[in-house]
C-alpha cells in the first residue's frame, strides 16, 4: 500500500488521498468507510514507519470489524508487515495486539481496542 | 503474477485456464502458472484459503473479454480446440443470474458478453484514458505478461461518487508502452476494427451511430468525446492565455501569486518568513527556467536547514504543488556514486519525469529535495563510509551544477534514452544541522509559555559557507549552494497556535471522526495547552503534536465506539495522565 506524504494537505485533501490509497489496496472497502478510516489516521510526514503502517491497518480492521472477511485479509497483511519489521522497538506491543485480533477472528473475543492490550 | 498468497482450487483453475487460452492464441509456450499454495509458516497467519472476490471475477472476465472484443468467439475455439464454451461461461460467476439464463448456446453467450461486459470494458477504456481502439488482444497480452506487477491494479475500477478512479501503479509507463503498441495516428472511435466516429462528432451523430448500442454505452462514448473536446479546447485556451498574458493578465497573475503566498503562510504558522523566502526563490527559478541563456549561478540552489518537524518538506511540497511543478523528495543516504549500493542519482530524474506525466520540458523545471543532507557531511557518523560520501558529493557536484544525463525508463530494447538537462531544476538540500545550530545559539530549554527569550536568540542564528565546509562538505559543493534558508524551531506558543488554529492541525481529523460517529468532541482550553507543552517536550517539532493526538485518539477509541455519552471531553488531567503513561512506557521500553 502507498503511504504517500500528506503532511502539507488540508484535512479534506488528506482524507481523500488516504481513502484512495486504502481502496486501491482493499477494493472491497467502500468510500464512506475508507474516509472514516482515513480520518482516524494521523498525518504522514516521514517515510512510512512500522507505526504508520500498523496504525493504518489496525484502523481498517477496527472500522471494518463487522466484516470478518475483510479483517482476515488485512490481518494477514499486518502480520506480513510485522514480520518485515521484527526489529522495531514497538514490535512486541503490536504483536500482542495482533494476537488479540487473531482471538477475535477465532470468535474468542470482541475486536480489541489498543488501549486494552 | 497474482499476488494472492493462497488461492482456493477453483480460483486457481480459473486463472490458469485464462492463461492457457491466451497462450494458445499467441502460440506462446508460456510456463507461467500460479505457484502452488504457499505453505503458511507463520503460526499466527490466518489459515484461510483465498476465494476470488467479485472484483477478481470481474477482472478475470475482463481479461477474457479483452481478447473477445474483436467480437468473434469462434476464433478462439478454432485455435484452441480444448477450450469448451463451458470453460468460458465458468468465468461468468460474477453474473450468475444472467448466466443461468444462458444455454450453452454460443449466441446466448455472445448476448451476455455484448450487453454486460462490453459496456464495462468500454467504461474501463474511458476511465484509463486509453483510446477506445487501444484495447486489443495485443494490449491485454502486453499488460498481463509484460507488466506483471501492475496487471491487477490496472483493472481495478472503483466508483467514487460520480468519479471513477484509476488505480494503476506505474500508469505512465504502461500508457507509454501501450501507445507504442497501438497506432494512434488515426484518432477516433473504433468498433470491431472499423472507424465509425471521428473525435469531433456531435452527440447526435454518436447517438445515431450507436443506435444499436445500450444507453450506458452511448453515455460513455458521448462523455468520452466530450472530454477529448474539452481537453483540446482547454489546450487552445491555455495557449491563447499565454500569448495575451504579458499584455492583459500580468496584474491578475501578480495578485494570484500574492494570494498563493498568503495561503501558504497561513498554513505554516511560525514559519512565515521561510515560506516567503522559499516561495520567491522557487518562483524566480521557475521564471529563469523558461528563459534561454541563463548565467551560471543565477539559479538558486537552496540549502534549507531546520530542526526535525518544522516543515522543511511540507512547505516545499506545498509551494511546489501551488506552482504545479513536478516534485521529488529523496534522502541522499539512499544513493551511492556507482549505484551499486542503494540507488543511483539518475533515479531521481526518472521519478521526476514520471511525476511530470512524461513531459520532459516540465520535468526539467521540477524541484528536487535532497533530504538528510547533513548525513553526507564527513563529520557525521563514524566515518567508515567516508569514501562513499566523497564519491556521492562529487556526483552531486555535477548533478547540482547542471549536468546532462541520459536516462532509460524501461527495458533497453523498448526505450530510447531521454536526454535530461538538470541545469533548470530547482534543488533544495534539506538537513537538520543540529550541532551547528546549538553551537551558534545559546538557547536553553525554558519551561512554560515563556518563549520570547528563545526566539530572540534563534533569530540571530545563520549559517555561513565556512560552517558547511567545516562540517565536511566539499568546498566546490558548498560553492554551488548559493541560498541559505532555515526553518524556525517551534515555541510552545507556536505549537498551541498550530493545534488550535492551523488549517493542518492534527486535531482536526479526530474532531471530524468523532462527529462522523454522531458524537461531539469538546477540548478544554487548558487541555490544548497541556497538549502543546507535552508536544514541545517531545522535541520533534509539529510532529510531536501528531504523536500526542495519536495517543489521545487511542485512549478515546473505546469511548467513541462503545461509550454512551454523546459528548466526549478532553481535559487537562486526561492529557497529563496520558503523557505520564507515555513516559512510563518509554522508560519500561
Amino acid at each position: 500500500m502507498k503511504y504517500e506524504y500528506n503532511g502539507n494537505l488540508l484535512e479534506d485533501e488528506r482524507v481523500e488521498l488516504v481513502s484512495k490509497e486504502i481502496i486501491s489496496k482493499y477494493p472491497e472497502i467502500d468510500l464512506e468507510h475508507a474516509e472514516e478510516i482515513a480520518m482516524l489516521e494521523g498525518r504522514i510526514s516521514t517515510d512510512p514507519t512500522l507505526e504508520i503502517m500498523f496504525t493504518r491497518l489496525y484502523n481498517i480492521m477496527l472500522i471494518m470489524n463487522y466484516d470478518k472477511k475483510v479483517v482476515k485479509k488485512v490481518y494477514n497483511d499486518i502480520v506480513e508487515v510485522l514480520k518485515e519489521n521484527n526489529d522495531d522497538k514497538k514490535f512486541v506491543d503490536y504483536y500482542n495486539v495482533v494476537l488479540e485480533i487473531a482471538n477475535y477472528l477465532d470468535n474468542k473475543r470482541e475486536f480489541p481496542f489498543l488501549e486494552e492490550v | 503474477m497474482f499476488e494472492y498468497f493462497s488461492l482456493d482450487e477453483e480460483s486457481r483453475n480459473y486463472i490458469n485456464k485464462a492463461i492457457d487460452i491466451f497462450a494458445s492464441i499467441y502460440n506462446k509456450n508460456l510456463t507461467i502458472k500460479l505457484p502452488p499454495n504457499k505453505v503458511v509458516i507463520d503460526d499466527i497467519m490466518y489459515k484461510d484459503s483465498y476465494e476470488l472476490t467479485v472484483k477478481d471475477k470481474v477482472i478475470l472476465s475482463l481479461f477474457l473479454a479483452g481478447f473477445l472484443i474483436d467480437g468473434n468467439i469462434k476464433n478462439i475455439f478454432s485455435k484452441y480446440s480444448d477450450v469448451k464454451l463451458q470453460d468460458l461461461l465458468d468465468f461468468y460467476k460474477i453474473k450468475e443470474d444472467e448466466i443461468k439464463k444462458c444455454s450453452n448456446d454460443e449466441s446466448d453467450y455472445q448476448k451476455v458478453y455484448t450487453s454486460q461486459f462490453k459496456p464495462i470494458l468500454k467504461g474501463m477504456l474511458h476511465i484509463f484514458l486509453y483510446k477506445i481502439d487501444m484495447i486489443t488482444p495485443e494490449t491485454f497480452y502486453f499488460l498481463i505478461f509484460e507488466q506483471p506487477q501492475t496487471v491487477l491494479d490496472i483493472y481495478s475500477i472503483l466508483k467514487l461518487g460520480k468519479e471513477y478512479m484509476c488505480l494503476c501503479q506505474g500508469y505512465n509507463d504502461i500508457r507509454k508502452l501501450v501507445n507504442e503498441k497501438n497506432s494512434l495516428e488515426t484518432f477516433g472511435i473504433y468498433l470491431e476494427g472499423k472507424k465509425i466516429l471521428a473525435v469531433n462528432s456531435t452527440s447526435e451523430q454518436i447517438s445515431k451511430v450507436y443506435a444499436s448500442l445500450t444507453k450506458s454505452e452511448r453515455d460513455i462514448l458521448v462523455e468520452f468525446v466530450r472530454s477529448e473536446k474539452t481537453k483540446r479546447k482547454n489546450k487552445s485556451y491555455t495557449e491563447s492565455l499565454d500569448n495575451d498574458k504579458r499584455e492583459k493578465g500580468k496584474n491578475n497573475e501578480e495578485e494570484h501569486l500574492w494570494e498563493m503566498l498568503d495561503e501558504i503562510k497561513k498554513k505554516f504558522i511560525g514559519q512565515e518568513d521561510v515560506c516567503e523566502q522559499l516561495f520567491y526563490n522557487i518562483l524566480s527559478n521557475q521564471m529563469l527556467a523558461k528563459e534561454e541563456n541563463v548565467q551560471d549561478g543565477e539559479r538558486a540552489i537552496i540549502f534549507l536547514d531546520g530542526p526535525t518537524g518544522t516543515g522543511k518538506t511540507a512547505i516545499t511540497r506545498e509551494i511546489t504543488e501551488k506552482f504545479g511543478v513536478p516534485f521529488v523528495r529523496t534522502s541522499v543516504t539512499k544513493y551511492s556514486a556507482a549505484g551499486y549500493v542503494g540507488g543511483d542519482l539518475e533515479d531521481i530524474l526518472k521519478e521526476l519525469y514520471k511525476n511530470s506525466g512524461e513531459d520532459l520540458e516540465k520535468a526539467q523545471r521540477g524541484i528536487v529535495v535532497l533530504d538528510e543532507f547533513e548525513k553526507m557531511t564527513y563529520n557525521y557518523g563514524q566515518g567508515s563510509d567516508l569514501i562513499m560520501k566523497q564519491s556521492v558529493q562529487h556526483q552531486l557536484l555535477d548533478f547540482l551544477g547542471g549536468g546532462k544525463y541520459q536516462i532509460s525508463l524501461g527495458p533497453k530494447s523498448l526505450e530510447k534514452p531521454i536526454n535530461f538537462d538538470t541545469s533548470r531544476l530547482t534543488f533544495i538540500c534539506a538537513g537538520a544541522l543540529t550541532n551547528l545550530r546549538r553551537s551558534k545559539t545559546t538557547v536553553k530549554p525554558v519551561l512554560g509559555f515563556d518563549a520570547q527569550a528563545q526566539n530572540s536568540d534563534i533569530e540571530s542564528y545563520s549559517i555561513t559557507p565556512e560552517d558547511l565546509i567545516n562540517m565536511g562538505i566539499e568546498r566546490e559543493l558548498v560553492g554551488r549552494l548559493n541560498t541559505y534558508l532555515h526553518t524556525e524551531e517551534y515555541s510552545k506558543e507556536d505549537l498551541l497556535k498550530i493545534l488550535r488554529t492551523s488549517e493542518i492541525s492534527p486535531i482536526k481529523g479526530l474532531i471530524n471522526f468523532v462527529s462522523k460517529r454522531n458524537k461531539k468532541l469538546v477540548i478544554d482550553e487548558d487541555a490544548y495547552e497541556e497538549i502543546a507543552i507535552a508536544a514541545y517536550n517531545l522535541n520533534t517539532g509539529a510532529r510531536s503534536l501528531q504523536t500526542i493526538v495519536n495517543s489521545l485518539r487511542s485512549r478515546l477509541l473505546k469511548e467513541i465506539f462503545c461509550g454512551h455519552e454523546e459528548v466526549i471531553r478532553i481535559d487537562s488531567n486526561m492529557v497529563r495522565e496520558m503523557v505520564k503513561d507515555m513516559t512510563t512506557r518509554k522508560v519500561r521500553g
